[in-house]
């Protein structure tokens, strides 16, 4: 689908972190995210990507590196761009209704209230909750729960989505669900995408590329493209050659990646 | 009942069958079924108590002169049929309804700053733990020196009690804002004032709520209290302490019973308030959180 971009969206450079000095949590983090592309961050657990993904969205100040957003230094939080968290339970308003929380955002935007409504109804549309739109979200099930918090996100439009393991805690087969409603918006609006994720099929699976991170402290350790046909299917794309050649490289890399953050840390922290 | 708002029952397609058969129930049709029990439990408990108060008085256990429970009943039914001491109810609880208006006026505001910044966190910790301390009802010859034996002094004497648990109960609301929420709308770029109006007041609000229950009963009390000690020239207090002054017992119990119900029908208000207002925090709990 894309290749590689000429004006980066998102550009991270040497993006290092530090909670406490001495202690990095992020060594030294690099990649860039073309326009219309979505790319997977991959690496396992405990490797840094809420720190990196909170660096990137202006709610943390990080050590040092650069963030660069449409080629601005980013400082505080950018105007356009939205995120969709891990924890939508807690994410979402529970005293507003779903349009309500998908509205927010756009209240305090330079949008008439025409357009407000307009953008709400679609983005609602979008991820199939139009009916469901004057309920709360305790009302629904987690994966609506998620679709709310995507509409919202889309509702907003933003230059670049950051989603932070969106689909970590809901079952199997609503996260594939899900996933197909991210790989779709990707599809059809170009929506430029940052997907963390510590599933590597999931990763792969919306790719356009993925970015395998080292165990923390973390470091970029490889950049693949995805080079699958850009319409994929959760059963014929993962039965493929390619994704399975793919599942089991970047399988690799973690494994190397785990072993080598063991040898370079003491156990612990 | 709006008859343009009936809905479909079943939805044609739209998420997943499996996505929709996760959806949790609507909040249940069948409850005032299911809660009418501790009604019953609660009226048999009142039924009880009422006998027993009833045998006391009459076998005497309380001195030959006490009045029995069912001549207090139906004194109580003859002062709410009297004009002049439903006025007194009246001017009670304006002195009660201003000193609570006056308690979330100044605890709300307070307690969200304490609760956001920690400097007044620190600067406010001392003065506030002397002063809570403090009983208001010691200071009532103060109060009476300074601003009287009537509606003004009633008010400042009784905040002074309100306050504390409205305060304390915001600052703690405060303290459960969730960093995820809070998160997101910074995510979104809301204003500050937004984030305060739409995400931090509304997590606090149950929190303040249950501090006004908790101040309301009390601040009753000490309303009723502070007309008796101070002899104010209107209200329950003062005409349970003119009753007393009279040596009518039937008519100072009368007043006290009515004193205690109209304290049980402000907290049940309440009650139901919080139910009615914060239902999605019953959910959440009930749910996942």
């Amino acid at each position: 689908m894309s290749t590689q971009p000429q004006q980066p969206i998102l550009e991270v450079d040497r993006l290092h972190h530090e909670y406490s000095a001495g202690r990095p949590a992020i060594d030294s983090v690099s990649f860039t995210i073309g326009s219309g592309e979505l790319v997977s961050i991959v690496g396992p657990s405990g490797c840094g990507k809420t720190t990196l993904m909170k660096s990137i969205a202006g709610l943390m100040r990080f050590t040092s590196g650069t963030v660069r957003l449409r080629g601005q230094d980013v400082n505080d939080v950018p105007a356009d761009l939205a995120m969709v968290f891990q924890d939508y339970g807690r994410s979402l308003f529970p005293w507003m209704t779903v349009e309500a929380n998908v509205e927010l955002p756009l209240r305090y935007l330079q949008v008439s209230k025409r357009e407000r409504k307009d953008r709400t109804a679609h983005a609602l549309a979008e991820v199939g909750l139009s009916r469901d739109s004057d309920k709360y979200p305790w009302q629904l099930s987690g994966g609506m729960q998620q679709r709310a918090a995507i509409a919202r996100a889309l509702a907003y439009r933003p230059r670049l989505l950051l989603m932070d393991e969106p689909f970590a805690s809901v079952d199997a087969q609503t996260r594939s669900d899900l996933e197909d409603l991210v790989a779709a918006v990707h599809r059809k609006h170009g929506t430029t995408i940052m997907f963390v994720t510590h599933d590597i099929d999931e990763a792969i699976y919306l790719g356009d590329r993925v970015v395998v991170l080292t165990g923390a402290p973390s470091r970029t350790l490889k950049e693949l493209p995805i080079d699958l046909p850009a319409d994929r299917d959760q059963i014929e794309t993962k039965a493929t050659s390619e994704f399975i050649a793919l599942r089991s490289e970047v399988a690799l890399l973690i494994r190397q990646a785990v072993a080598e953050s063991g040898h370079r840390r003491t156990p612990q922290s | 009942m709006t008859l343009g708002n009936v809905r479909q029952v079943e939805p044609a397609t739209e998420p997943t069958g499996n996505d929709r058969a996760m959806q949790a129930p609507l909040p249940a049709k069948g409850r005032t079924k299911k809660s009418l029990q501790p009604v019953v439990r609660g009226a048999v408990g009142v039924a009880a108590f009422a006998v027993l108060a009833q045998v006391a008085t009459s076998a005497g256990w309380l001195g030959s002169d006490f009045p029995t429970a069912t001549q207090v009943l139906s004194e109580m039914f003859t002062l709410l049929s009297n004009g002049e001491f439903l006025l007194d109810i009246g001017w009670s609880l304006y002195a009660w309804a201003l000193a609570m208006v006056l308690s979330l006026v100044i605890a709300v505001p307070l307690g969200v700053l304490i609760g956001s910044i920690p400097v007044v966190a620190k600067a406010t910790a001392v003065p506030i733990e002397i002063l809570r301390t403090l009983p208001s009802v010691a200071l009532i010859p103060i109060f009476i020196l300074v601003l009287g034996s009537d509606t003004q002094m009633k008010v400042v004497l009784t905040l002074f009690a309100t306050v504390w648990p409205i305060l304390f109960n915001t600052v703690y609301g405060m303290k459960d804002l969730d960093p995820v929420a809070l998160a997101t709308a910074r995510s979104f770029r809301l204003p500050r004032t937004a984030v305060l109006r739409r995400v931090v007041l509304p997590s606090v609000a149950p929190f303040v709520l249950t501090g006004v229950r908790i101040s309301a009963a009390l601040g009753l009390i000490i309303v009723v209290g502070s007309e008796l000690v101070a002899g104010s020239s209107a209200g329950i207090g003062a005409y349970i302490l003119d009753a007393s002054l009279l040596g009518t017992t039937t008519v100072v119990l009368a007043g006290s019973v009515v004193t205690g119900i109209l304290g049980t029908a402000v907290n049940a208000g309440l009650t139901i308030l919080d139910r009615i207002l914060f239902a999605w925090r019953l959910k959440m709990t009930a749910a996942d959180r």
